[in-house]
């Protein structure tokens, strides 16, 4: 195995070479724009064939995604924050049509105020979509997750897009050693898209998209819940392959020291790393902590994330993003769906720095449960 | 100018009569012929044409939205 250093968008540019869609509609922006460029130097030397469209908005590349998903091929697209606001529409109607597209989101904090910095409102804001999710906490797991995404989205059983995320600039301009896996293994773990289903051909004329009065429309999104409920066993199945092709294995969730833990730790994406950092110094002084990170978010692994924490007298949930008047997303969800008191934590909106310190704060004043919201790092003088 | 018999938008739909929307469709499509591919914006057109579970559309069509 040959490791290369690259940053967690070239890794997803690498992923999806190895992936070779057939239609990359791309619109830059801020942090996701290298993707955006690596793809398009990779189509200009010939290395894959894909049709590379340049669209005048988000909007645009991820309606032509949809409209070149429709015709039966493969598909890519990436944005970040606004790119993805402007994308809603299309976002709820590419889940709606069970169009299997694969988009990485560079995660970044949404306006007003302006910030290009990392934060997870913009995907978290998408959730109710239909889309799957996940969340990656380096390079290696976004490349790995390309190719994990295009597997599950693709298959007959599921048909709905993914979005993978990567938190912005700590991620996507910082490098980490990447092993890029073989073309061949790539190949026998993700065979060409063969849709079976709905598409655009002439020979086989059908109508996609059409106008559903009351009597149907119910339907069509229960199908949704459906596909999306029942993607998780093909989730499974995939990592398991995975695993045995690449001998990488990826779970739902990661469990890091927290079997025997009585204080959980709970978050997604990069600050899993810091997390695991300040776990190790805390174990080293007896404290019985520990994290569970939520790789996939959609579809929500309620038992996986049950099953991990219900053991602890004290868990604390962190959200780089806020419901306003409600709290973080994941931490009100997993007090939603779990028969757990956890508390919640504002971290890091528009790239605010979340610091070892200020995990050892979240640990500390998870010690007191109490379903609370408390936001970690604001600045002294405006408490 | 010849103008081809065959259909490719069905009767039945849900127009007003003396449409001009699907006089103008069903007129382009006779030129286009069956090797075509439609794209529809939601409005009266989608609605008209495409009451799930039926269409008037006998090439492939697909609507996104506005």
């Amino acid at each position: 195995m040959v490791l290369k250093v690259m940053s967690a968008n070239q890794a997803i540019a690498e992923a999806v070479k190895l992936a070779n869609p057939n239609v990359i509609p791309v619109y830059p922006i801020t942090p996701q724009t290298t993707i955006s460029e690596y793809l398009a130097k990779f189509v200009a030397d010939g290395d894959i064939s894909a049709e590379y469209i340049r669209v005048e908005s988000e909007h645009s590349a991820i309606s032509a995604a949809l409209g070149a998903s429709g015709t039966g091929v493969r598909v890519f697209t990436a944005t970040s924050s606004q790119g993805l606001a402007l994308m809603h529409e299309i976002i709820f109607a590419t889940a709606g049509l069970r169009a299997p597209i694969v988009m990485a989101d560079a995660n970044r904090a949404l306006s007003a105020p302006l910030s290009i910095w990392n934060d997870q409102q913009d995907s978290i804001s998408e959730r109710d979509s239909g889309w799957m999710q996940i969340y990656a906490e380096n390079g290696q797991e976004a490349l790995d997750s390309i190719l994990l995404a295009y597997r599950v989205s693709e298959d007959h059983s599921v048909l709905l897009p993914s979005m993978v995320c990567i938190d912005g600039f700590i991620l996507t301009h910082t490098v980490d050693p990447v092993d890029v896996p073989g073309k061949e293994d790539v190949d026998k773990f993700l065979p060409p898209y063969k849709p079976d289903h709905a598409y655009l051909d002439p020979k086989r004329p059908m109508s996609i998209g059409t106008f559903t009065d009351p009597n149907y429309y119910m339907e069509a999104r229960h199908d949704i819940e459906l596909a999306l409920e029942g993607a998780k066993d093909v989730i499974a199945k995939a990592n398991s392959e995975f695993a045995e092709i690449f001998g990488r294995k990826y779970d739902f969730i990661e469990k890091y020291r927290s079997d025997d833990a009585d204080t959980i730790i709970v978050a997604m994406g990069s600050i899993c790393s810091t997390i695991k950092d300040v776990i190790d110094e805390q174990r080293d002084n007896g404290e019985k902590v520990g994290m569970v990170r939520v790789r996939v978010f959609r579809p929500f692994p309620t038992e996986e994330i049950y099953d991990a924490i219900k053991g602890a007298s004290n868990i604390g949930v962190l959200d780089k993003n806020i419901s306003f008047s409600v709290g973080g997303v994941l931490h009100n969800e997993i007090n939603a769906k779990m028969d757990v008191k956890a508390n919640g934590f504002i971290v890091g909106l528009g790239g605010r720095d979340i610091k070892p310190t200020h995990i050892s704060e979240i640990i500390e004043k998870t010690k007191n449960t109490n379903k609370t919201t408390q936001w970690i790092g604001l600045n002294k003088e405006e408490l | 100018m010849e103008i081809p018999e065959k259909e490719f938008l069905a009767p039945g739909h849900r127009a007003c009569a003396g449409c001009g929307a699907t006089i103008g469709v069903r007129l382009a499509l006779k030129m286009l012929g069956e090797n075509t591919i439609a794209i529809s914006a939601t409005g009266c057109l989608e609605v008209i044409t495409t009451p799930y579970p039926e269409t008037s559309w006998e090439i492939p069509w697909m609507h996104v939205a506005f």
